[in-house]
């Protein structure tokens, strides 16, 4: 039988030989900065969702399926699930890092509500032939910040991937939103494009991701497109947490 | 905080960062995303710190936030922490050996809570009824686990026909 204890210290001194560390200022750094990103949200950070023309306010919903933008119930538990560690992600961080994002973009810019007109196909129930959602095991829709985003769960990865894929080929039927999409650079994610608006297309492990922001100002550049994609995954993580 | 809290929090990194990442790498096999974890469980301790340092061992912390958020990561298989990726060139590191990287498939292998078990007693040095508490159940249930995961890597380790053991 392998003596396991030898073969873990094998692992560690492999790792140590092999391991650079960038060095404690630079964690002291990276706490500072989402500290700042705390505090300048605290400021401005207004958390809406557009949806069908109703707004509504920090909502989070979870069913069977996805579910019309047009009827959001609140349901946001945030009760960590270990209290003796602090919550790795929390709502309110998560808020506050999507709005540092999106807020201060140079020549870009969110409009403001009404966001969207009134035949909006809006980029995550809509669309728009075919259902991208069937198979789907859960759902959630609501609002982050100045974004709408929505999620579908799948028992699979490959049941995922299939759905996200619809999900962009299936934009391409909408008529009253004429959507192009595009990749993400290296990040595996799809950038879908309206004159009134921007969705970020994901998929994360089971789930499908998209988030939407109004805009007449085309992409973000592609430095905040990717920090998004980033954002999204947290976002995921921590409704997994919740 | 005041400066000589900077340089104890530095001493301790220094001091801890390799166990640190060699959970996180027990976890996910993957180096560079293993400094990330744990670069990022440090970040986390550093607001906390002037409790964190009357610890007994609060490697411990750090190494239970690490392997936290690599499960996290392991389940999505994607990296959230993009900044301080792109605020370096990734260096290409040395291959491990042959028997950590047996270990590791072989880690990999177990379902993740005997792999966390493994994990977080044997690397990170985290008694029974502190990994109890983390995961939640009883003392019982992580002996279980642990006893039932070194069942399976005696296995998947054990030498074959012809081959050499790593052990």
């Amino acid at each position: 039988m392998p003596d396991l204890d030898r073969l873990l210290d094998t692992l560690v001194a492999d790792v140590t030989a092999g391991t650079r560390a960038p060095g404690a200022s630079t964690a002291i750094k990276q706490a500072r900065r989402r500290r700042a990103q705390v505090a300048v949200a605290a400021v401005g950070a207004v958390a809406f969702i557009v949806a069908g023309g109703a707004l509504a306010v920090g909502t989070h919903r979870d069913s069977d399926q996805p579910s019309p933008t047009t009827d959001p119930t609140t349901a946001s538990p945030t009760t960590p699930r270990d209290s003796a560690e602090p919550t790795p992600i929390s709502l309110p961080d998560l808020t506050a890092s999507l709005h540092a994002i999106l807020a201060q973009v140079p020549a870009w810019a969110i409009t403001n509500i009404p966001p969207f007109p009134d035949d909006y196909d809006y980029a995550f129930n809509g669309p728009c032939s075919g259902n991208w959602g069937k198979g789907a095991t859960s759902g959630s829709d609501g609002g982050v910040a100045e974004a709408g985003i929505g999620h579908a769960g799948f028992s699979s990865e490959a049941q995922a991937s299939d759905a996200a894929a619809r999900f962009v080929e299936n934009l391409k039927s909408c008529t009253a939103t004429a959507w192009r999409t595009r990749p993400i650079a290296q990040t595996g994610s799809v950038l879908a494009l309206s004159s009134t608006g921007v969705a970020w297309i994901q998929q994360n492990g089971t789930d499908v991701q998209v988030l939407q922001v109004p805009t007449t100002d085309g992409p973000p550049p592609v430095g905040v497109q990717v920090e998004v994609t980033e954002w999204m995954v947290a976002y995921s993580t921590w409704q997994e947490q919740n | 905080m005041d400066p000589s809290s900077e340089g104890d929090f530095t001493e301790f990194y220094d001091a801890t960062w390799p166990r640190t990442v060699a959970c996180a790498y027990a976890m996910t096999g993957i180096l560079s995303d293993a400094e990330d974890l744990a670069q990022e469980a440090y970040s986390r301790a550093w607001p906390r710190w002037s409790s964190l340092r009357e610890y007994d061992d609060p490697g411990a912390w750090v190494r239970q936030v690490a392997t936290r958020l690599a499960v996290s990561r392991w389940r999505r298989a994607r990296t959230s922490l993009g900044f301080l990726a792109r605020s370096r060139e990734p260096e290409p590191a040395a291959p491990p050996s042959e028997t950590t990287a047996a270990l590791v498939a072989a880690l990999k292998q177990l379902p993740e809570p005997q792999r966390r078990a493994i994990v977080l007693h044997h690397l990170g040095d985290l008694p029974l009824r502190e990994i109890a508490r983390i995961e939640q159940c009883p003392e019982g249930t992580v002996k279980a686990r642990l006893s039932r995961g070194r069942a399976v890597l005696a296995t998947l380790l054990a030498p074959q026909d012809g081959e050499p053991s790593h052990a």
